[in-house]
């Protein structure tokens, strides 16, 4: 097993990324939800095989088995993260995220093993700290015997996605909590931000659009649904809400380009490439695709093409485990 | 005594995580550079001209009162750093190695006027500190912004001990065959020898 680990931590889920033999890759997840049970549950959990912890007078169920025994109690799951950041509303926060991270890392091949993590950059549309919630995955990822490092979310995909461009492009993350944008040139960050939508903020318009609930419109949209074919009343206002998603972000590049980089002068034109769970909708693409084509004419920055991520859920994670790999010279 | 340190051509001080770009100036005491090895290089290679910045107004015989004085104006870059860097794992940060590639019209002048600091958590992703243990490295990524990040209170230990967890691992394990990540790290790595002093 080759050292260094990426971290991507999402709203949603948890990933490692780890090169193993070869040109494989070992991926570890785990979806970013917990259930808090008394201890009276533990019999029953028992013989439902499930996994827990037992924190002082309660048992926290964590990740995708939350989900199922949230359901079985008829109960919803918690998040310890929320918009992109720790939840302040969650008190056992750190608590199960530092179970949660020390699981999907696992042990580190050797002391002080380098690991970068994701971390979303300042929003740009709310007003949000991002410095406890990096201070608390420094804290958590050093216990866990990692030298920690946090990394721009966006710059992520940049470093996996844009090697053939010499790392020139811009990054989008549409993450569950919030979408995150880069623009990298050979390596340099030159502009980031966050805006503070995502997954969630569609769930949230669309359930509100149509009378359901956000758990509702998550679970159509990880069925599956062709936003250029919406085929009921929820997956169009799915598909309403995943253009003004892409319009927000677009806009937003173009107003804090001309804010903070349009002195920027860029040799050639560079490619956009798109990651993050929320873009894993069927035509995703197309629809991004569009919406840009659309304002291509006053987006302020020269684009080569746009292109999707090679495998757009694990590109952060993936982005990450490049950065930790090359704290290690041959 | 203050050192005047005017760039002659755009360029990136490692120690100081600085970028200069023609004409800009940066200013230090005698002490500051006389411990600083990088910029003394970057002196004698011509990259920088070192001047001592005058105290007070000095006469300056034989210009006549009617020539208009030039009046391209001088970008002028104040930096004062409280704190002692780390200075090997600062010259280790490849992002600072990368000055070569940046080019004129890229020029570091964009870039040193604050794009990296926009926002407060922009990481130096190449950076080989880690971050928790080195307040240089956290410090010099907010340098442009002149703020400080907000005092915030990270507990000491967030892992608990007498938590009894479940030996069996909670997260799901899948392999990725990915050859374009393997040509990334070597892209990089090239790119980190290339552009190794």
């Amino acid at each position: 097993m080759r050292k260094g680990i990426g971290l991507d931590i999402g709203t949603m889920n948890l990933v490692s990324a780890r090169k193993a033999e070869k040109n494989n890759i070992t991926l570890r997840q785990m979806r970013d939800l917990f259930i808090d049970l008394p201890t009276t549950a533990k019999k029953m959990l028992k013989l439902g095989s499930v996994s827990y912890i037992e924190s002082g007078d309660h048992l926290l169920v964590l990740g995708d088995e939350a989900m199922e025994v949230a359901n079985m109690f008829g109960r919803e799951g918690r998040r310890p993260l929320k918009a992109g950041l720790i939840s302040a509303e969650e008190v056992d926060s750190l608590t199960v995220l530092g179970h949660m991270i020390k699981d999907v890392l696992g042990e580190p091949t050797h002391e002080g093993e380098h690991c970068y993590f994701s971390i979303p950059a300042a929003p740009v549309d709310v007003n949000m700290d991002v410095v406890y919630h990096k201070g608390v995955f420094t804290r958590i990822v050093q216990e866990c015997g990692f030298t920690p490092h946090a990394a721009n979310e966006a710059m992520a995909i940049i470093f996996a996605e844009t090697a053939k461009e010499g790392f020139s492009g811009i990054g989008i993350s549409f993450g569950s909590g919030m979408t995150n944008i880069a623009l990298s040139i050979s390596t340099i960050e030159g502009l980031s931000f966050s805006v503070a939508r995502g997954g969630d903020w569609i769930d949230q318009g669309a359930a509100k659009s149509v009378g359901g609930t956000a758990s509702k419109m998550c679970a159509i949209k990880e069925k599956g649904i062709d936003l250029n074919n919406p085929k009921s009343r929820e997956e169009e206002a799915i598909s309403f809400y995943y253009k003004a998603l892409i319009e927000h972000a677009l806009d937003n590049i173009t107003q804090q380009f001309m804010m903070k980089g349009g002195h920027l002068v860029l040799n050639k034109p560079i490619p956009i490439v798109v990651g993050g769970g929320t873009s894993l909708a069927g035509g995703f693409m197309d629809f991004f695709k569009q919406v840009f084509e659309s304002k291509r004419k006053r987006f302020p920055i020269q684009i080569s093409e746009v292109r999707h991520a090679g495998d757009p859920f694990y590109a952060v994670s993936k982005g990450m485990l490049v950065l930790a790999q090359q704290e290690y010279d041959d | 005594m203050t050192y005047r340190l005017t760039s002659t051509s755009a360029i990136r001080i490692n120690t100081l995580n600085l970028v200069l770009g023609v004409g800009q100036v940066y200013e230090c005491s005698k002490n500051s550079y006389d411990t600083n090895t990088e910029l003394q290089a970057l002196v004698k290679q011509g990259l920088l001209k070192l001047s001592i910045k005058s105290e007070g107004l000095v006469a300056r015989a034989g210009i006549p009162k009617s020539v208009p004085r030039s009046s391209q104006p001088t970008q002028e870059v104040h930096h004062h750093h409280h704190q002692e860097l780390d200075m090997e794992a600062l010259a280790s940060l490849l992002i600072n190695r990368l000055s070569g590639i940046l080019t004129n019209p890229i020029s570091s002048n964009p870039i040193s006027s604050n794009p990296i600091s926009s926002s407060p958590i922009s990481s130096n992703p190449i950076s080989s500190n880690p971050i928790s243990s080195n307040p240089a490295t956290q410090s010099t990524t907010k340098m442009d912004s002149g703020l400080d990040e907000p005092l915030v209170f990270i507990p000491s230990r967030i892992l608990s001990n007498t938590d009894k967890v479940s030996e069996t691992p909670l997260a799901s394990q899948s392999e990725s065959l990915d050859s374009e990540l393997a040509d990334a790290l070597s892209a990089l790595k090239a790119l980190k020898r290339a552009n190794k002093p």
